[in-house]
């Protein structure tokens, strides 16, 4: 047992704690960043081009073993490991959470990135404005955030600027850019890259998108089309989603914010080590963390503050586990995403194997233009994304269309023409707060140190059913324009509840009585606490969540910086004592 | 039947699961399929290692697959027509070949297709997928350091490209480090990945012990 001081705590060294261990760094605190994987370095991932151990055996993802998590359709029912994620042959990263280690989620994600349409931060004011307060369902918690686009806008341009994100900008202060996606929100500037090369069967599907009179764009991605001091761009080798990155391309904070947070000599990272709980002093303020290091001896890291950056399922176990939870807020409004999979073949060979998934292209028609579409039944629209690269050949033999034989030389004439000529779409219908989904720790289920395990309690509804549908039928449209010879869906409920994008359950908001943090992350009940990322959402957008995570880490870290001076609301509560600058 | 030897399975093990991956994806010499891309070696490599808590599942699935065959047609499994093995792949995919616990046979099944399709599409460094022979089977050239704008184009085809496997990869960045990502400004301090202590000599004879060894 030992014990550590610093400044500032980062527990989770991610997409978003990452962010503050730079920001704070550089601002002189000395900071202490204890993350629960390993401390990849460059040439751990040269070899990374192999499907069994990255991605089907899920090779440096959570495990079910050492970070068990349990799931229940509703809160009658009986919890089990995640049902979906153990046995023979069940190996998908996408259904557990993100990956592990310095860099977090940001190692393995498929890096769509993002920026949130300023509609996504009032969803309230827009449910209400079309629908009437009516249309709330009951039971839900539909609100505007605490936080607008125009706020959080230099942050995403910071966000794109810092760690290198590439596309075409669509909209610069209001002036539609042609080419890029005339929907988004006003950017103050264009993307410092420029898009990545398309998906090879890219062009069949922009030019049914085109010929229906929707507007394809080149989607966003924190992945570098040019070279960029050390990093390479990107090569295209489709081994992309639940991989690490060959040629340094992705933009993961191990390869952006980390490296220059360590060059300040202010960050001190303890790798393999989990943190188990927030220790509380009886003045309400939190005193330290209690870790357990790779050899399971106990170890205590004391903080000025303290900011839980782990992943958001893990920072509601962490608040449950620590007992903050005065206002009973912790583990509510559980939201995740629905991908409504859609695959398809087409005449020709589509190389889906080559080049990273965010390669495809997408439109936004029916993203905040919904409630032209809705009769109620669904409060929400989403992109349209075209998926047809980074999937590699089991994961792609493995998702069959309806009536193939599993066996005999049927099942081999499939494989001889099948995955060659696939192509896929996705789209990213949010679920709604609601007070059935929700997280809680587990009675019964505890991980190997004898920690519990979390719970959720979820199932698709009859919105995300609906949604599904409504959106399910344009990708018809479009792959019938596209000249696709056979089509296929997955449920529209499907049998997985973790799709690598959590939200919720730690949200932010004005009012303490029913959030847990503030928009700043900042905990209402304990106030040298942070805790950022994506549970902090108040409602989902249908938008991959990491640019406005990290958006958000830096408007965090900008508001300690600014609140630690003299008289700010941070003043006597963070100190430089340690710092060596 | 496979050219390699058996870590795990017995004789007669490998010899049915051999059997029964070659009518999941049947082949010959000029057509491969699952028998010729090694697939049971994949399979018998991966239980003696990192599948390890599904070898009861396969000697128990095993055991009764063969007790069925000799119920039904007097051999077992692997001496059958590819007729009479169809028949009873048949039956273990419907739930019909009794004696299997949980979700019966189709569990089995469902099992060691799961494990054909590994074998037969990952890296040959698996012991499956010998001479990448599933990957030309699908259409697939493998560990392919990156691909050009002229290879990523609608209806190109790649089927004549070399093949790649982790083991070119590897030769790859030994002769040409240049080509990966490396960081140099901004080092990072050295791993700091702790490697739990072995058990002491003791505390092994203590688990053998307890374990009846």
């Amino acid at each position: 047992m030992t014990t550590k001081h610093a400044d500032v705590v980062i527990v989770g060294l991610g997409a978003s704690g990452a962010i503050l261990a730079r920001e704070l760094s550089e601002a002189g605190y000395r900071v202490l960043g204890i993350e629960k994987g390993p401390e990849y370095q460059p040439r751990d991932f040269w070899m990374k081009f192999d499907e069994l151990r990255f991605s089907i055996r899920c090779g440096i993802s959570p495990t079910m073993d050492n970070d068990p998590i349990t799931w229940r359709a509703n809160a009658k029912s009986e919890a089990a490991i995640l049902p979906w994620a153990v046995g023979p042959g069940a190996g998908n990263p996408l259904f557990l959470p993100p990956s592990l280690g310095v860099g977090g989620g940001s190692i393995h994600y498929a890096c769509w990135h993002w920026r949130q349409m300023a509609e996504d931060f009032r969803m309230r004011s827009v449910v209400v404005e079309h629908f009437g307060e009516d249309a709330l369902p009951e039971g839900s918690r539909i609100v505007d955030w605490p936080v607008s686009y125009d706020e959080l806008e230099p942050f995403y341009a910071q966000v794109e600027r810092e760690i290198g994100v590439s596309g075409q900008a669509g909209n610069i202060n209001g002036e539609i850019v042609p080419g890029g996606n005339p929907f988004e929100a006003p950017r103050s500037g264009p993307f410092p890259f420029p898009p990545i090369r398309p998906s090879a069967s890219n062009q069949p599907f922009v030019d049914a998108c085109n010929a229906l009179g929707y507007h394809p764009f080149p989607v966003p991605t924190s992945i570098i089309s040019e070279d960029w001091g050390e990093r390479k761009a990107c090569v295209y080798c489709g081994f992309c989603r639940d991989y690490g990155c060959h040629v340094g391309a992705k933009s993961s904070t191990q390869d952006t914010t980390i490296p220059a947070a360590l060059a300040t000599g202010n960050l001190e990272i303890l790798a393999n080590c989990r943190v188990q709980r927030v220790n509380v002093d009886g003045d309400g303020r939190a005193r330290s963390v209690s870790y357990v290091d790779a050899k399971g001896e106990g170890h205590e890291a004391t903080g000025d503050l303290i900011i839980l950056a782990a992943y958001a399922l893990e920072n509601v176990r962490l608040l449950l586990v620590s007992d903050i939870n005065a206002n009973g807020a912790v583990g509510k409004w559980y939201t995740i995403h629905n991908y409504h999979w859609f695959s398809g073949i087409m005449p020709q060979d589509t190389m889906i194997y080559a080049g990273p998934a965010a390669g495809g292209w997408g439109i936004d028609d029916f993203n905040t233009t919904f409630h032209e579409y809705s009769d109620g039944s669904f409060l929400m629209g989403t992109p349209i994304m075209f998926f047809a690269g980074d999937t590699q050949p089991i994961e792609g033999v493995k998702n069959m269309p309806p009536g193939v034989p599993m066996w005999g030389s049927e099942f081999k004439e499939y494989l001889r023409t099948n995955y060659r000529r696939r192509f896929g779409m996705y789209s990213q219908i949010a679920t709604l707060p609601v007070e059935s989904n929700f997280l809680d720790l587990d009675p019964a289920v505890k991980d190997p140190w004898g920690q519990p395990a979390l719970r959720i309690t979820h199932d698709w509804g009859d919105h995300d059913k609906a949604a599904g549908r409504w959106i399910n039928d344009i990708k018809q449209q479009i792959a019938k324009e596209m000249g696709a010879v056979q089509v296929w869906e997955a449920p529209l409920d499907p049998p997985y509840h973790v799709t690598t994008h959590e939200h919720g359950g730690h949200v932010m908001g004005h009012d303490p009585s029913d959030s847990v943090v503030s928009g700043f992350a900042q905990s209402h009940e304990v106030p040298n606490l942070f805790v950022i990322g994506g549970g902090t959402f108040p409602t989902l957008s249908a938008y991959n969540p990491t640019a406005t995570i990290q958006a958000l880490a830096f408007r965090t870290a900008d508001y300690i910086k600014r609140e630690a001076q003299a008289g700010g609301a941070l003043a006597g509560t963070i100190s430089r004592a340690t710092a060596t600058v | 039947m496979s050219t390699t030897g058996q870590i795990f399975l017995f004789y007669d093990e490998a010899r049915a699961l051999d059997a029964l991956v070659a009518r999941i994806v049947p082949g010959d010499e000029s057509d491969p399929g699952a028998r010729e891309a090694d697939v049971i070696t994949y399979i018998d490599r991966a239980l003696a290692g990192p599948y390890a808590e599904w070898q009861l599942a396969y000697r128990e699935g095993v055991r009764l697959l063969d007790a069925h065959a000799l119920e039904q047609y007097d051999a077992k499994f692997a001496a059958l027509s590819a007729g009479d093995q169809d028949a009873i792949v048949g039956a273990l995919e419907t739930n019909e070949v009794p004696g299997f616990g949980g979700n019966g046979s189709a569990d089995f099944f469902a099992m060691v297709w799961a494990h054909t399709i590994e074998g037969l599409l990952a890296d040959p460094a698996y012991g499956g997928n010998r001479d990448g022979v599933g990957w030309k089977l699908i259409g697939f050239p493998g560990a392919q350091y990156g691909y050009s704008a002229d290879d990523m184009r609608y209806g190109a085809d790649l089927t004549t490209k070399p093949i790649m496997t982790l083991a070119d990869i590897g030769r790859l960045a030994h002769d040409r480090p240049d080509l990966f990502y490396a960081r140099s400004g901004a080092l990072p301090t050295p791993s700091r990945q702790e490697v739990p202590e072995m058990p002491s000599r003791e505390n092994t004879l203590d688990t053998a012990r307890s374990q009846g060894g």
